[in-house]
C-alpha cells in the first residue's frame, strides 16, 4: 500500500466536496432530518412506549451511518465513472486496492462526522442517553456497522466493475435489499422458519438485535456481540477476493477499458 | 539496449456470437527509447485496444506487451514512469484546473516544492493561467486539452502514450502541442506512441509508423517506406523554358501542358538522370515539383482496398 497514492486521492475527494458546497450540506441534511423525525417520534412515544421510540431512533442512527459509509464509497466510484475520469485516475499506477481503500477512508471521515452529529442530537435533544452511558458497546456497534458497510460497499464495487456502469444504481439501492431480513425493529423470531436462517446471515441482524437488547435490558449478551461482529467480518473477508476477481475479469473482457 | 515498448505475438480475442473476434492479432512491435512512433488505422482497427493493453487495462489473450521491460497489466508501478492521454480525457467536473494538476502531482509523489514549480511552468507553457481556478466543467474543448497535456507532462514520463491528442484543438494550439511533443521527445528522450487521425500530424512527428487494420499490422517502417509501399510511382512536374518538340518529350514518357511537362516516376528511378536527359534535349529547367504520396493517400488507398 503506497500511502501517497491513497492520500492524493483522499485530498482530491475532499476538494470535490469543497468545490460543491451544496453537496456538503446535502451530505448532512438527510441523516440529520431523519434523526429529527425519529427523535420527535421518540419524544412523542415517551408517554406510551418509551423504549420503542428510542429503539427506532437508535437503529436509525446506525442505519444512516451505514448508508452514508457504503453509499459514500460507491458514489465516489460512480462519480469517477460519470465524469469520465476513472481511467485517468487508474493510469497514475494506483492499484485497485489503494483506489478502494482511499474511498473507504474518505467515506469513513465524513460518515464519522455525521454519526457524531446524529449522536449528539439524539442524546441532548431526544434523551438517547444510553448510547453515551455505554461507550464500549456504542463503539462496538459503530465498528460492526462500519465493517458491514465497507464489506457491502466493496461487494457493490465488485458488481459494478463486473457488470458495468448501468449497475451504478446499486450504490443507493443495495442496502435496502438487506434491511428487511436484518430484522431492524423486530426480533428474528418473528420470521417463519426458513427466513430465520437467512436473517442470521444478514450483516446488520446482530447490530439491530444488540441495540434492541441494550435499550430494553441495558446489557447485550455475548452471543449477540459475537453475531454483530462475526457476520460483518465474514462479509468483509469475502468481499476482497470478489473485488480482485471483478477487476481481473473486467481486464479480460475489456469492460474496465470502456467503463468510462 | 532494451526497447521502451516491446510487443510480442500479442493477441486480444473477444467472443462475438460465440465466434472468436480478434481485436488484435499476433502484433509484433518494438519501439526504441526516444522514438516517436505513429500508430495509424481506421476506427475499430485495434489502436485503442493496443494502448489499453499498454496502460494495463486489458489482459492479452496471447503474447505479451512490455513497457520499460515490465508488463503493465501485471505490474502497475511502471505506470508512474509513463503517461497516457487521449482526446477524450476528462477530469472530475467540480475540480478546478489547479486542483487537477495538484492531485496528479501528488499521485506521482512529486515533492511539494518541485510540484509547484512544475505546475507553474506547465501553466505558463500551455497558457492556462486564466483557467487556473475554473472548474473543469466550464472549460472549452481547447482549454481542456491544454490542461490534459499539462497533466501528461507533469511526471516527466519516459513513455508517453497519446491517443488522438490534438482532437478538437484550435490549429495554433495543435501546432504548439506538436512542437511540444517534439521538444519533450528531444529534451527528455521521451518515447512517444501516438495515434492520430490527422495524417499530417503523424507525418510531421513520427520517426516510424505502423498501419493497423482489423487487429493486424499491415505495414511498419519509416513514414517514407510505408507510404511508398503501396505506391509504385510518384509525379514529377518540370517547368521548362519553352517546349520545342513535343514528340521527343512524349517518347521519354512525359505529358506536355504548355511549358510544363510531367511524368510518373517509379521510386527506384533517378530524378537527376531524368533532368540530365532533358538538358541533353536542349531544355532549361526552371522549376521542379514532385508530388509524392502522402500518408493520407496511403490511408485512403488501404482503407478503400479493404472495403473492396
Amino acid at each position: 500500500m503506497r500511502w501517497y497514492k491513497v492520500k492524493a486521492l483522499m485530498v482530491r475527494d475532499f476538494l470535490i466536496l469543497r468545490r460543491s458546497k451544496w453537496r456538503f450540506l446535502q451530505l448532512f441534511y438527510f441523516p440529520l432530518t431523519t434523526i429529527i423525525i425519529w427523535g420527535l417520534f421518540a419524544l412523542f412515544s415517551k408517554a406510551f412506549a418509551l423504549e420503542a421510540g428510542l429503539i427506532v431512533l437508535a437503529i436509525n442512527i446506525f442505519w444512516s451511518f451505514s448508508l452514508q459509509s457504503q453509499s459514500g464509497i460507491n458514489n465516489m466510484v460512480n462519480e469517477d465513472v460519470w465524469s469520465g475520469s476513472l481511467k485517468q485516475v487508474l493510469t497514475t499506477g494506483i492499484s485497485e486496492s489503494e483506489y478502494v481503500f482511499a474511498r473507504i477512508l474518505t467515506s469513513m471521515i465524513t460518515s464519522f462526522a455525521i454519526l457524531l452529529a446524529m449522536i449528539l442530537m439524539s442524546v441532548y435533544w431526544f434523551g438517547l442517553t444510553i448510547i453515551t452511558a455505554n461507550i464500549p458497546l456504542t463503539l462496538l456497534f459503530t465498528t460492526s456497522t462500519l465493517i458491514a458497510s465497507v464489506g457491502l460497499a466493496i461487494v457493490i464495487t465488485a458488481c459494478f466493475v463486473y457488470l458495468g456502469r448501468e449497475y451504478s444504481f446499486l450504490a443507493w439501492t443495495a442496502l435496502q435489499m438487506f434491511i428487511l431480513l436484518s430484522a431492524p425493529f423486530y426480533p428474528v423470531d418473528i420470521f417463519p422458519e426458513p427466513f430465520k436462517t437467512i436473517a442470521y446471515g444478514m450483516p446488520f441482524t446482530g447490530l439491530f438485535s444488540g441495540i434492541r437488547e441494550l435499550i430494553t435490558t441495558s446489557t447485550v449478551s455475548n452471543s449477540i456481540i459475537t453475531l454483530s461482529l462475526a457476520v460483518p467480518i465474514i462479509y468483509l473477508v469475502v468481499s476482497l477476493p470478489l473485488l480482485k476477481h471483478a477487476f481481473r475479469r473486467a481486464k479480460r473482457t475489456g469492460l474496465l477499458a470502456n467503463i468510462d | 539496449m532494451r526497447p521502451a515498448i516491446e510487443i510480442t505475438n500479442l493477441s486480444k480475442i473477444y467472443k462475438v456470437k460465440k465466434k472468436d473476434f480478434y481485436a488484435l492479432k499476433d502484433i509484433n512491435l518494438s519501439i526504441e527509447k526516444g522514438e516517436i512512433f505513429g500508430l495509424l488505422g481506421p476506427n475499430g482497427a485495434g489502436k485503442t485496444t493496443l494502448l489499453n493493453t499498454l496502460i494495463g487495462f486489458l489482459y492479452p489473450d496471447k503474447g505479451e506487451a512490455k513497457v520499460l521491460g515490465v508488463k503493465p497489466y501485471s505490474n502497475r508501478e511502471v505506470l508512474e514512469k509513463m503517461n497516457f492521454i487521449s482526446g477524450e480525457t476528462r477530469f472530475h467536473w467540480s475540480l478546478h484546473s489547479i486542483d487537477i494538476l495538484n492531485y496528479y502531482g501528488m499521485s506521482y509523489n512529486i515533492p511539494k516544492k518541485e510540484r509547484a514549480r512544475r505546475i507553474e511552468s506547465l501553466i505558463d507553457f500551455f497558457e492556462i493561467d486564466r483557467i487556473r481556478n475554473k472548474k473543469f466543467a466550464w472549460l472549452s474543448t481547447g482549454e481542456r486539452m491544454r490542461l490534459v497535456f499539462a497533466k501528461a507532462l507533469l511526471n516527466n514520463p519516459k513513455v508517453l502514450l497519446l491517443d488522438e491528442p490534438t482532437l478538437g484543438l484550435d490549429p495554433d494550439i495543435a501546432m504548439k502541442v506538436r512542437k511540444e511533443v517534439k521538444r519533450v521527445n528531444k529534451k527528455f528522450k521521451t518515447t512517444i506512441l501516438l495515434t492520430s487521425h490527422y495524417m499530417n500530424e503523424v507525418e510531421i512527428l513520427a520517426d516510424r509508423v505502423a498501419f493497423i487494420n482489423k487487429g493486424e499490422i499491415i505495414d511498419i517502417g519509416s513514414v517514407e517506406k510505408v507510404k511508398l509501399s503501396k505506391f509504385d510511382t510518384y509525379d514529377v512536374i518540370i517547368q521548362v523554358d519553352k517546349v520545342k518538340e513535343k514528340k521527343d518529350l512524349k517518347d521519354m514518357g512525359f505529358s506536355v501542358s504548355g511549358n510544363k511537362i510531367s511524368k510518373k516516376l517509379s521510386s527506384d528511378e533517378n530524378l537527376s538522370q531524368l533532368l540530365s536527359d532533358i538538358a541533353k534535349l536542349g531544355y532549361k529547367v526552371q522549376d521542379i515539383e514532385t508530388k509524392k504520396p502522402t500518408l493520407e493517400d496511403y490511408f485512403v488507398k488501404i482503407v478503400d482496398g479493404q472495403k473492396k
